[in-house]
């Protein structure tokens, strides 16, 4: 337990700052909600569930973009074990700050809806931006990547351009019936895309 | 631990074949003490240290060291530090904290003790504190053997360490790399002789994936015999010489008289043959089959 910790604060060091940004950025949108909690579900949507791909990409970067992993395949132990079990640490802890979102600003009855809703999408951006990490080994690429699909759906909605759009754009939270079937398909996506970042990474 | 006659590794015709290419073909070597290889780019030094190290798999033939073949990775991996030709990680970590989380990474027991003798092995204790990103390119390879040495490994690979350091950094790096040979296997892979021929015992030189030759600096130059020659030039006839001969070095003999060391099988007129050097074998083997008049 005390390694885990151990190796989390060096992790967490390791990121620097960029650790840091999106929990000053929760923290922002959390205050802002309280003010404004209609807006609660586009603002969680389009601002939050993207956002879960940051801690992905700058917790990969030193691995993925440094010349490190020639020496590390080299270790007796896997290396890659090590940094994937810890890497679902992060991603379990942003699952919890979009869990916490979700008991403060919905009602009991919408909960579950709501939590398929965003946990589907964090693991469809999770997922796809560990996967463009692992092909172009570039946190530039990977954000304007991310940044831009996102802008693209927001301005048309999803319409007009090709790229798979993982937004419902919805002003109230809709039914299980009526999320499941694209936050299955989100979460698809986000496993696929993660398997082959997993692979890609092993190579 | 000090290595006894029979503590060698052995590389018995090993081949790596990769796109149809062969890289290294045939190679055979008997590893000991403080080990130079010497070859051109291409020349696949950096393949066979990476077969040793186990991050490339070979395509045939056999390396063992004792009784550990190398078909066990894990058993391998276990007395094998390696430090490849680029190295640079965890820029935001400082020099210790880096070295304790290389240790995390290997999976290793360590105390703060271990940690400071390998830091002051590597003589990194008086920067300890400091973050990687200040450090100079010399203390960071010296870093690199630093996780290397973590866990006290038997074999030492150790791929172009003296590639973009400064002169000083240089000598500095060999004489930390002597001083490890004393109880350690090391296998060093460079194409600046001078280097290699201040740390090792023995060498190889590697040509397209075959070892061309190896032994003792002696041995090599006995075997190649590189036709060196000195040869006293007036200054203004220096185009004409270096047009037509392989010319290793010039020197300013005198206000009209440059001395010129040539590679050549036929001897200049006038010159005296002269004693050869590693450098010089090195050269001559390089430089054959490269459509260079020798």
């Amino acid at each position: 337990m005390t390694r885990i910790f151990y190796s989390l604060k060096i992790e967490t060091k390791l990121m620097g700052v960029n650790f840091y940004i999106p929990l000053f950025i929760y923290l922002a949108i959390f205050l802002y909600l309280l003010v404004v909690p209609e807006q609660a579900i586009l603002v969680i949507e389009l601002i939050i569930t993207p956002l879960s791909s940051w801690w992905t990409i700058w917790y990969f970067h030193d691995y993925l973009c440094r010349d490190g992993k020639k020496v590390l395949v080299t270790y007796p132990t896997s290396h890659l074990k090590y940094l994937f079990n810890h890497f679902y640490l992060y991603v379990l802890l942003y699952l919890l700050l979009i869990l916490m979102l979700n008991v403060i600003f919905f009602e009991p009855v919408y909960f579950i809806s709501s939590l398929i809703q965003f946990t589907s999408q964090a693991s469809f951006f999770i997922g796809t931006s560990l996967f463009f990490m692992a092909v172009f080994r570039s946190v530039d690429i990977t954000i304007s990547i991310i940044v831009f699909n996102v802008i693209s759906q927001i301005i048309d909605i999803g319409h007009i351009l090709m790229l798979y759009n993982p937004f419902f754009f919805n002003q109230e939270i809709l039914p299980i019936g009526e999320v499941i079937d694209k936050s299955l398909n989100n979460l698809l996506y986000g496993i696929v895309a993660y398997w082959i970042a997993k692979f890609l990474i092993s190579e | 631990m000090r290595q006894g006659a029979k503590d060698m590794l052995v590389i018995n015709n090993v081949s790596k074949k990769y796109r149809n290419k062969l890289i290294l073909d045939d190679v055979s070597l008997n590893i000991k003490g403080v080990f130079g290889l010497l070859g051109q780019n291409g020349a696949g030094k950096s393949t066979l240290l990476n077969i040793i190290a186990t991050a490339t798999k070979f395509s045939s033939g056999e390396l063992r060291y004792k009784d550990i073949p190398w078909t066990s990775v894990e058993e391998v991996r276990k007395i094998i530090g390696y430090l490849p030709q680029n190295f640079s990680m965890f820029d935001k970590l400082t020099v210790y904290e880096s070295l304790e989380y290389f240790s995390v990474l290997k999976g290793l027991r360590y105390s703060k003790k271990t940690l400071e003798e390998v830091l002051s092995t590597v003589n990194l204790i008086e920067v300890r504190n400091k973050k990687i990103k200040e450090i100079s390119g010399g203390m960071l390879r010296r870093l690199g053997i630093g996780q290397a040495l973590l866990g006290d490994p038997e074999i030492l690979v150790v791929d172009e360490p003296t590639s973009g350091l400064d002169l000083q950094e240089r000598i500095r790096f060999r004489n930390l790399l002597r001083e490890i040979g004393k109880s350690k296997i090391i296998l060093i892979s460079s194409h600046i002789v001078e280097d290699l021929e201040a740390v090792c015992n023995k060498f190889a030189i590697l040509k397209k994936g075959k070892v061309i030759v190896q032994g003792t600096k002696e041995e090599i130059i006995r075997s190649t015999n590189p036709p060196v020659w000195d040869l006293l030039i007036q200054k203004v006839d220096l185009d004409f010489y270096l047009k037509k001969y392989y010319t290793l070095s010039i020197f300013d003999a005198t206000e009209n008289n440059y001395k010129l060391r040539i590679l050549s099988s036929t001897p200049p007129n006038g010159a005296n043959r002269a004693v050869a050097t590693l450098e010089d074998s090195y050269i001559f083997i390089g430089s054959t089959n490269r459509g260079v008049q020798i």
